[in-house]
């Protein structure tokens, strides 16, 4: 094995990849400048800082000891005990994405754990414990594992197998016993926090590796299938873990995992703040589900049927619930085995799928600022920095009966404001043919909709005819490539990319727009010693 | 209504008790302290109160408070510094309120893109656990407690009360579950509470002893974080097996949505503090940064508070008046509650209680936080009331006055930002 190039100071002490670049709106956005006849021309590639850097061995991904975040626990208590109780506590986020690195559990959340503990345990039938024997055969041997994520053992076995015995004497019955047990496995910092010893090397055992990837494709603990690879050492090379990658992704559980990278990237939890938009709580919970879930089964399709990332910004082939095809109603072109196919007139994609139109807006009104804010932030990772204070964000009175766009155009009478709406409204004007709701409209207050735009990114303008020619550039973009896989790292490991790996991204980043580079690129990072190192001090 | 008792109830010993004597002496007064927060600072010429010292006037924004006018010290000039080369607003100065210490600038644990800064918690201890962690053990079943609503997700413009450096405590959101939380624990002896005490005891010794267990070594920082959930942990069990409070505890909050949260609240503080649960409370109205909340009862439909606070038109101003008018009002109300709700001492809770109100900016338009809006309430016994005082100074002098009201008089400075010294002169008595 080559000797590690990255020493472990220089990785701690790394300061993110965010840090290091682009500064404000006027910043050069789209590096390097295209050509203004040919605007959509990426122009020659920039000199490459990485050249050179493909064998160096990565470091391992610094994480914190990693608290599960509230769905993880929800959700493998579904799959363990049958059961779904609502756990009161709240994660941390970092960046977009939930994840318990930092903060400490407090004497509040500590309750909330023992309560909902209770409360879990209150609604098990425990059939499995009509006699001792088999009910403690079925605690130790198959729940503690698929809570703790390895065998129970040793010291920690017996402690529970003492309690047992104390809840059947107080009990007089298996069931106390058991209820006793699962009530203390429940709120166990073996279950809440995983537990990632290293063996020589820095390497992740079998089951450390087993409990990242399953948190990162499935949202939840290990099956009892995966924890047995990991107890047969099949998850200790890079082609054994990629081969279980490829498998976890197709499993239709993989669906939990993505829902949450797909729902926390692109805002879509916009979509269940019922306070803020009565008008979407009017469309009724199965509509809203539908177009909540229609844009994670667009990414989980493109990702299992070999497509790149640019594929996610033209496909008009999606898994719509029958209550969203119906919403799309003549859109809906048709629906073979489940799959129909969208009007290629009208979308194009994940962006202009119906719920991600509808999040990025307000109560009854279509925002493009938001819609643009969402593209910079989201889609390219250069969101344009907050108004500065003091400068009032009132427009002045529009016309009645004005469009969203002729109000919003206001914006550009200012010039500090135009320094950043131009770009982020600019932006969001071509989605205006959707409404608030993410439907098609051809008018706005009997006036037809307008949605070419042209905008400056950096020193360059832009001229862009509607979103399906805004879907085309990002396709291209290599700035959207490099933006989704800091995106998928930030989800994946639950910490903000590391500049020691910047290198690596960035080969991933011009590997997943290539036939099949979704997977690739998920599989690729899962496999990495990135991932399957340690962080242990 | 009498004392909580305070003596442990030991299962074993329970053959021993006997039925607790009634027409127990008066016992000595306790000191009590309340902090509470709004979001996004205010509107000054529609709260500055005009007049003198002694005689003045309420504005708009605080005539919700003319009923409790004599209770009160307006303190008008306190700025709150952050002490750090960049500035956050909101996000940065939530951590110093009344901690007054600096955030982290050295960690990285959390981002924000469109500044381009990491930053990680606050480096302070807020003076309500500063104070909680001197006193004797067993104090009372809690030695604070956080109630809060919209408190939002784990994340340094959302917190502000901090138990030790990097380490925050949560405020229990919402009404529901603070009252579970707080009024569904205690025992009063029966066999069936006593099965179910060693029942929680047992599951609970073992959630602790499985931090033991762990296989992999840990940093300094994450051995903290399982030192303080092990130490939760067994403050847990000691609520568990405390009696049950003596008082008639209040009954489960009803009719609770965004526009009676803090009220619902307020009622249970009062509670709480009535029965002796606590000496110590801390509220928090929604989060300091970016807070969003609507206020369908007042017009705000759309957009939400901060937003607002960023429009200088006309209406948007006078929405975010009215906006800061009924946080006035909120408080108002947890006055209310506090001066109708007995003390075991005698007297009402408020009679033994500094209240202290603040915010994480001085103007939500600006971000400005040279003066930063502070009130002081309580009892004639506590502080000169009827106050509007004009000062200088930093929100430490807020800060050393609650702890010399609390009885940490000798202290003067607090916080590593503290540049003054002393308390506030002129609002406690």
């Amino acid at each position: 094995m080559p000797g590690a190039r990255w020493s472990t100071a220089a990785v701690r002490s790394a300061p993110l990849i965010a840090l290091l670049v682009f500064c404000g709106c006027t910043a050069d956005i789209f590096t390097p400048p295209p050509k203004v006849e040919e605007p959509f021309d990426p122009g020659p590639p920039p000199p490459d800082p990485c050249l050179g850097t493909e064998d160096e061995l990565l470091p391992p991904a610094p994480v914190p000891m990693r608290r599960l975040n509230r769905a993880h626990v929800e959700e493998t208590v579904r799959s363990v005990l049958g059961v779904t109780v609502a756990l009161p506590v709240t994660d941390e986020r970092l960046f977009t994405y939930r994840s318990n690195v930092s903060a400490s559990v407090d004497s509040q959340t500590v309750q909330a754990y023992f309560d909902w503990a209770e409360a879990v345990v209150a609604q098990l039938p425990l059939a499995q414990c009509t006699a001792a024997a088999s009910c403690q055969t079925w605690l130790f041997d198959e729940v503690a594992p698929l809570f703790f994520r390895r065998p129970l053992e040793g010291e920690q076995r017996a402690r529970y197998v003492a309690l047992f015995q104390k809840g059947v004497m107080q009990g007089a019955t298996p069931r106390e016993g058991a209820q006793w047990v699962l009530e203390a496995m429940l709120q166990s910092p073996s279950f809440l926090y995983l537990d990632e010893p290293t063996t020589a090397g820095g390497w992740l055992d079998g089951y450390g590796v087993a409990s990242r990837l399953s948190l990162m494709m499935w949202g939840k603990n290990p099956d009892a299938a995966l924890l047995a690879k990991a107890a047969a050492g099949e998850l200790a090379t890079t082609e054994q873990v990629a081969g279980v990658v490829r498998e976890m992704l197709k499993d239709p559980k993989s669906r939990q995992g993505l829902d949450a990278f797909v729902t926390q990237w692109l805002d879509l939890e916009r979509l269940h703040q019922t306070n803020a938009r009565p008008d979407i709580v009017a469309l009724g919970r199965e509509l809203v589900d539908a177009m909540a879930a229609e844009p994670v089964d667009l990414f989980r399709l493109a990702a299992i049927s070999n497509q790149g990332l640019g594929d996610l910004f033209s496909t008009r082939r999606t898994q719509a619930a029958p209550a969203l095809v119906r919403y799309y109603g003549a859109e809906a072109l048709s629906t073979v085995d489940g799959v129909t196919s969208l009007d290629p007139a009208r979308r194009f994609g994940l962006l202009t799928s119906a719920g991600v139109m509808a999040a990025l807006a307000h109560a009854e009104e279509a925002s493009p600022t938001l819609r643009g804010y969402a593209v910079l932030s989201n889609v390219m990772c250069k969101p344009p920095p907050p108004p500065p204070a003091g400068v009032s964000v009132t427009l002045p009175p529009a016309m009645p009966g004005a469009t969203t766009r002729e109000r919003l155009e206001l914006h550009f009478s200012d010039a500090t404001c135009a320094s950043c709406h131009r770009a982020m409204d600019g932006m969001g004007f071509t989605f205006e043919h959707y409404d608030a709701l993410g439907k098609w409209r051809d008018l706005e207050h009997g006036k037809p909709i307008v949605d070419s735009a042209t905008f400056k990114l950096g020193t360059t303008e832009y001229t862009v005819d509607g979103a399906g020619e805004l879907s085309t550039l990002l396709a291209a973009r290599p700035e959207v490539s490099e933006c989704f896989v800091r995106q998928w790292t930030r989800y994946a490991t639950g910490i903000p990319e590391q500049a020691p790996v910047a290198c690596y991204m960035k080969r991933l980043a011009r590997e997943v727009s290539t036939p099949s580079g979704l997977e690739h690129v998920i599989v690729e990072l899962a496999s990495s010693d990135y991932v399957r190192k340690g962080n242990e001090p | 209504m009498t004392l909580t008792r305070r003596a442990a109830l030991k299962v074993g010993a329970l053959s021993a008790l006997f039925p607790w004597a009634t027409g127990l002496a008066a016992p000595t007064p306790k000191k009590k302290l309340l902090l509470y927060f709004s979001p996004h600072g205010t509107i000054w010429p529609n709260w500055r109160p005009t007049g003198t010292e002694t005689n003045f006037t309420l504005s708009t924004i605080l005539n919700p408070l003319e009923a409790h006018k004599s209770r009160l010290s307006i303190i008008d000039g306190l700025s709150l510094p952050y002490g750090t080369a960049y500035y956050i607003p909101h996000t940065y100065t939530m951590p110093t309120l009344w901690t007054g210490s600096a955030i982290d600038t050295a960690a990285n644990q959390f981002c924000r893109t469109d500044h381009m800064q990491c930053f990680g918690w606050g480096t302070g201890v807020s003076i309500d656990q500063h104070i909680a962690a001197q006193f004797p053990a067993g104090e009372s079943t809690w030695p604070t407690i956080e109630l809060g609503f919209a408190c939002g997700g784990d994340h340094p413009a959302t917190r502000m009360i901090y138990r030790a450096p990097r380490m925050t405590k949560a405020p229990i959101d919402g009404p529901a579950r603070a009252f579970t939380t707080l009024f569904s624990t205690g025992v009063t002896g029966s066999p069936a509470e006593v099965a179910k005490l060693n029942r929680r005891k047992s599951v609970l010794d073992v959630v602790v002893d499985d931090i033991g267990s762990r296989k992999a070594r840990l940093t300094p920082a994450d051995r903290a974080r399982l030192d303080a959930h092990a130490t939760a942990v067994r403050e847990l069990e000691m609520r568990l097996s405390a009696d049950a409070p003596m008082c008639t505890p209040p009954g489960m909050p009803t009719g609770v949505n965004s526009q009676t949260a803090m009220d619902r609240q307020a009622d249970l503080a009062a509670a709480a503090l009535g029965c002796g649960l606590t000496r110590i409370v801390s509220m928090q109205m929604f989060i300091a940064d970016n807070d969003n909340s609507l206020y369908p009862w007042l017009g705000v439909n759309a957009s939400g508070h901060h937003a607002l606070s960023h429009d200088s038109s006309a209406g948007s101003q006078a929405q975010l008046t009215s906006i800061y008018q009924w946080y006035s009002g909120r408080f108002a109300y947890l006055l209310d509650r506090l001066a109708a709700t007995p003390d075991p001492a005698g007297g009402s809770v408020l009679d033994h209680t500094l209240v202290l109100w603040g915010s994480e900016l001085g103007i939500g338009w600006t971000h400005d936080i040279s003066n930063v809006p502070f009130v002081f309430a309580g009892g004639p016994a506590v502080i000169q009331g009827g106050r509007y005082k004009r000062v200088t100074g930093t929100n430490h002098r807020a800060l050393v006055t609650a702890l010399h009201h609390m009885g940490h008089t000798t202290t003067m400075t607090y916080g590593s930002l503290d540049q003054g010294s002393g308390p506030l002169s002129g609002v406690l008595v």
